[in-house]
């Protein structure tokens, strides 16, 4: 092991790298360096005591990983500065396999942790906060492209464009990350198959996750909080296939989920509490099946623009049902119509939304209800749940 | 009194005058969103915009979410088509006059690798020596941008 600190004999990193064999560990004890452009290329491990700090000399890129097997473990990187023509970064890995880059701490950067065609390694418990505005430009925290294999894990991520953004991403877990302020997606994913993310928070982003043009992607337990505004939205599905979303909490979304042209895709035992609009389906979304989700005091509970075809919907709680059970079975004995006809008229003309909650709504909702013209009629659930589900990430919060 | 009117007067006319005027505005980054993929607009370099010959006006996160969308309803329908300068983040061109790169170093929002530039030579001096192809903005509508499925 070699030691670099500001009265060690090694007192830079770069004669610190240089220096030790490969497979070697480099501690550097505590002090910050002005660096740049730093290239490990071979197998070590990078250990920081007493909270060394690496700061960037122009504001270029800090550190990029050449070789399998490297570990970067509790540095701070700080102040790589916005470019347009590069995407700099913190920490790189390019092209390498197995790597370790856990507990650092990263401040004020461009791109966070950018892993580049990286395979089989972790992102694990870092820090990484941005200074992203709707003003300034900002890039993502954890960047992903055509990786493989990677876990992120226990990562708290402020600040950013994207808190995690997958691009071409295959077979990779996110877990336990916490995911906030961030100006485009607490976490995103663009032609990625076969992905898992369980038990994340994502709160007040611009939009909590987005899951576009991807297949078998698998949520779990997650928590989507506070995704507010014009076109927020806690959950967005677009062209995705074969999905299972399972045990979400969607808590105070404008839009809890919003849905274009995905197929096969389960909804179940999620909770959906005081949305705007809980699901929003636009068109092409074929085979779906929504069940055992509970829907609590959302202002519209289900927005569909075409028909759903051979969608099923069933044993839902429906906070808004005003059915009964005679035969003790905890299901509903009439059917529960959740699309009401001002969720159609706002759909087709968004002013209307200043006549919510208006007598006028009431009765245009209910004489629909009484005899449906415009909604669709094989848009119900036939057997509403009369009990509501218990979901694990209902706690989350 | 009567010249107050008068002022009065001309300024609503140009109020009224300057409503009917179609015309690009800029894109609100992280703000907006794409009329085609839904996503917020956010990087700065790849913004584009149509307004049609009616005035209405469809914003776009990537030059790649535009075309589909312009060759399916037909270019007469539209009085401006914009894409974002390259090399001047926010900055709208005019597509039609524009160069355009497909290069695999700069990754554009969509996956289309593609930017544009307000000339050839801006264009070639950002390709220099890497891999990738300058296109028209006539080669670019016949190009194959979107192929997911």
């Amino acid at each position: 092991m070699v030691e670099v600190c500001a009265s060690c004999e090694i007192n830079n990193i770069e004669t610190g790298l240089d220096t030790i064999d490969a497979c070697d560990t480099l501690l550097i004890n505590g002090g910050q360096y002005q660096v740049e452009n730093i290239v490990i290329k071979k197998s070590m491990t990078l250990i920081g005591k007493n909270n060394p700090t690496l700061v960037s000399k122009s504001g270029d890129e800090i550190l990029t990983l050449l070789a399998d097997h490297i570990t970067i473990k509790g540095i701070t990187f700080k102040d790589v500065t916005t470019s347009y023509i590069n995407e700099r970064s913190a920490i790189r890995v390019k092209r390498k396999k197995h790597f370790l880059i856990e507990d650092n701490t990263i401040i004020n950067c461009f791109f966070g942790i950018y892993l580049e065609h990286a395979k089989k390694g972790f992102v694990n418990g870092n820090t990484i906060l941005g200074n992203a505005t709707s003003e300034a430009e900002s890039g993502n925290a954890i960047h992903a492209w055509y990786c493989e294999k990677i876990e992120i894990n226990n990562n708290e991520i402020k600040g950013h464009r994207d808190g995690i953004y997958f691009e071409f991403v295959n077979e990779s877990i996110v877990q336990n990350n916490h995911s906030e302020l961030n100006t485009r997606y607490g976490l995103h994913f663009m032609f990625s198959n076969d992905d898992v993310y369980l038990d994340n928070k994502f709160i007040n982003n611009g939009v909590g996750v987005a899951v576009m043009f991807s297949r078998r992607i698998q949520m779990f337990r997650n928590l989507f909080h506070h995704n507010w505004g014009r076109s927020s939205y806690g959950l967005l599905l677009k062209e995705i296939y074969d999905a299972e979303l399972v045990n979400n909490h969607f808590e105070e979304n404008t839009i809890g989920i919003f849905v274009e042209g995905s197929n096969r895709v389960n909804y179940k035992r999620n909770t959906f509490k005081k949305n705007g609009w809980a699901i929003k389906f636009s068109g092409g979304c074929e085979t779906n099946e929504i069940t055992e989700n509970n829907f609590l005091y959302n202002t519209m509970d289900l927005v569909v623009s075409t028909q759903l075809n051979d969608n099923r919907i069933y044993h839902n709680y429906w906070s808004e049902y005003t059915g009964y059970d005679l035969d003790y079975d905890d299901l509903g004995d009439i059917p529960h119509f959740p699309v009401k006809l001002f969720s159609y008229i706002v759909n087709d003309v968004p002013e209307s939304i200043v006549l919510m909650r208006s007598l006028f709504v009431d009765i245009i909702n209910f004489s629909e209800k009484v005899s449906p013209v415009f909604t669709p009629k094989d848009v119900a659930d036939n057997t509403p749940s009369m009990v509501i589900f218990e979901n694990k990430a209902d706690d989350y919060k | 009194m009567k010249q107050l009117n008068n002022y009065f007067l001309l300024f609503t006319v140009i109020v009224l005058y300057s409503a009917c005027t179609t015309s690009p505005i800029d894109i609100d980054y992280n703000e907006d969103q794409c009329h085609a993929c839904k996503m917020i607009i956010s990087d700065s370099r790849f913004g584009a915009e149509l307004v049609t010959t009616k005035g209405k006006i469809y914003k776009f996160d990537a030059i790649e979410c535009l075309v589909p969308e312009l060759n399916k309803n037909g270019a007469d329908n539209y009085k401006y088509i914009m894409v974002t300068d390259f090399e001047n983040p926010k900055t709208l061109i005019d597509a039609t006059k524009s160069t355009f790169m497909i290069s695999e170093s700069v990754p554009s929002p969509m996956g289309a690798y593609l930017s544009a530039f307000q000339s050839i030579e801006s264009g070639k001096k950002a390709l220099g020596s890497k891999k990738g192809n300058l296109l028209t903005w006539n080669d670019l509508c016949l190009h194959e941008l979107f192929d997911f499925e």
